[in-house]
């Protein structure tokens, strides 16, 4: 992830950690992109957080699944390459985790 | 429609890791095929639409339109036309429209994809670009369509039977299409015992990484014509499922349809075969409701029981589908439409419907061809 698209993203973090939501739909990743083969498999679902929904890649790699209680938290989101940048972001694991 | 836009010229090349062609060779040999299929000179092509999603990516080749253009000795005018995997349809729409401003008489539409010069995890991340790269960060094009899998399977109480069957058909399907990337069959042992991609998702579930290249050739004048553009429509939707009324269903595929229906005054009952985007088993199965041919709830029993193939109902992709033709992305849209229209000049069937789909179901492009006046 370039600096300035990981700066952007960042904004975003205050809106989301913290909240929590109900996993409506839910699969998992076995193949993915280089940069995130490390995480695999991953889940990934779409939350409901009661007045909007949103969809997020499940921390480490626990299994979530529909009706699941999930907590927002902050991830590192690739595996750190040669570049100097760790990114970090959004994910969600199970409230009881948190 | 009122213009008549005839389709006078067809041609796809044969789809399938094609390690010997390059984009440029096999956008070559469905132009060259293609002009000569309709009869007419290179020098009345008047422009040219390309469609391609990723050439960018997979190639580092951009620029595609100068690409096209300089195969004709008259340099006609040409534009790149990308909505990811309706790159084809969107392509052949612009085309369409073209010609029924007046702008042009006659043109070519070609779309073409090299993909397989690449990794599949690294196809896997480009084709990831056709998700919202902020706010879908870590999602794969396979796992976008698990979870409308995942929530179509729950509603209508489906097991993943009800997929394997639409690869088995589709498979079935295309041992009878020399251009299909995959022509074996399979049985539903062998899809449901597949390796797991995305849950419920396993890797016979998913289209191919494949090369390939098709193109038409439209005239608004008399002409010899393979079939006749009845209709057409486009629809578009929320790129973030989450922000989608539904996922049991397209909304974008539903408005195309809808389009395409009215402007070819037709209904879904008239459409006696279709080539539907099932890029995945469980995007045909939101396609054959979406278009009108069954509705949501008895979708799942309509393939089960065999009424989406010869025999049933409706053919539901004759020539393979995305699934076992195989998916140049760039190349689907316009290889349904010319694989239709072939079919409809064999006399084969009378009224057909194309249906191409991009990212996870937030473009759709839809067309209705008839037998030709």
């Amino acid at each position: 992830m370039k600096p300035a698209a990981y700066w952007r993203q960042s904004k975003t973090w205050q809106q989301w950690l913290g909240r929590t939501g109900t996993v409506i739909a839910s699969t998992s990743i076995h193949l993915a992109p280089p940069q995130l083969a490390a995480f695999v498999p991953y889940s990934y679902v779409i939350v409901d957080f009661g007045n909007e929904k949103m969809e997020f890649m499940g921390a480490g790699q626990d299994e979530l699944r529909v009706g699941d209680e999930v907590v927002c938290v902050l991830r590192k989101l690739c595996v750190p390459s040669d570049e100097a940048l760790i990114p970090y972001g959004i994910k969600v694991v199970k409230k009881a985790e948190a | 429609m009122s213009t008549n836009l005839s389709i006078i010229g067809t041609s796809i090349t044969k789809f399938g890791e094609l390690w010997e062609k390059s984009l440029v060779e096999l956008m070559t040999e469905a132009v060259t095929e293609a002009v000569r299929d309709a009869g007419v000179d290179p020098e009345d092509i008047e422009a040219i639409f390309v469609a391609n999603k990723a050439a960018g990516s997979f190639e580092n080749q951009l620029h595609l339109n100068a690409l096209a253009s300089q195969l004709f000795p008259h340099f006609p005018p040409a534009v790149h036309i990308e909505a990811a995997c309706a790159s084809g349809g969107a392509a052949l729409l612009a085309a369409e429209h073209a010609l029924l401003a007046g702008q042009y008489k006659t043109v070519l539409v070609v779309g073409a994809e090299k993909m397989t010069d690449v990794s599949a995890e690294e196809t896997t991340e480009i084709l990831a670009s056709a998700a919202d790269a902020t706010r879908q960060f870590g999602s794969t094009f396979p796992a976008l369509y698990a979870l409308v899998a995942d929530m179509y399977l729950r509603k209508h109480a489906l097991t993943s039977e009800v997929l394997a069957t639409i690869a088995v058909k589709n498979h079935r399907h295309a041992l009878k299409n020399s251009k299909a990337q995959f022509r074996k069959e399979l049985s539903l042992e062998q899809v449901m015992q597949s390796a797991i991609i995305a849950p419920p998702l396993r890797v016979f579930d998913c289209s191919p990484i494949s090369d390939g290249a098709a193109a038409v050739v439209l005239t608004t004048q008399p002409h010899k014509a393979k079939a006749r553009v009845a209709g057409a429509g486009q629809g578009q939707d929320a790129m973030v499922l989450a922000d989608r009324r539904s996922l049991t269903t397209f909304r974008a595929t539903s408005t195309a349809a809808k389009q395409a229906y009215q402007r070819a005054g037709m209904k879904p009952a008239d459409i006696q075969c279709a080539e539907v985007h099932d890029c995945f088993t469980i995007a045909e199965l939101l396609a054959i409701a979406d278009l009108g041919f069954f509705p949501e709830e008895k979708a799942g029993r309509a393939t089960l029981q065999n009424q989406t193939t010869l025999g049933g109902k409706i053919i539901i992709n004759p020539s393979g589908g995305l699934k076992a033709c195989g998916h140049p992305v760039g190349a689907t849209g316009v290889k349904q439409v010319a694989y239709l229209a072939e079919l409809v000049s064999r006399g084969e069937a009378d009224r057909v419907l194309a249906h191409n789909v991009g990212g996870a179901g937030s473009t759709a492009v839809v067309h209705i061809l008839e037998k030709a006046l």
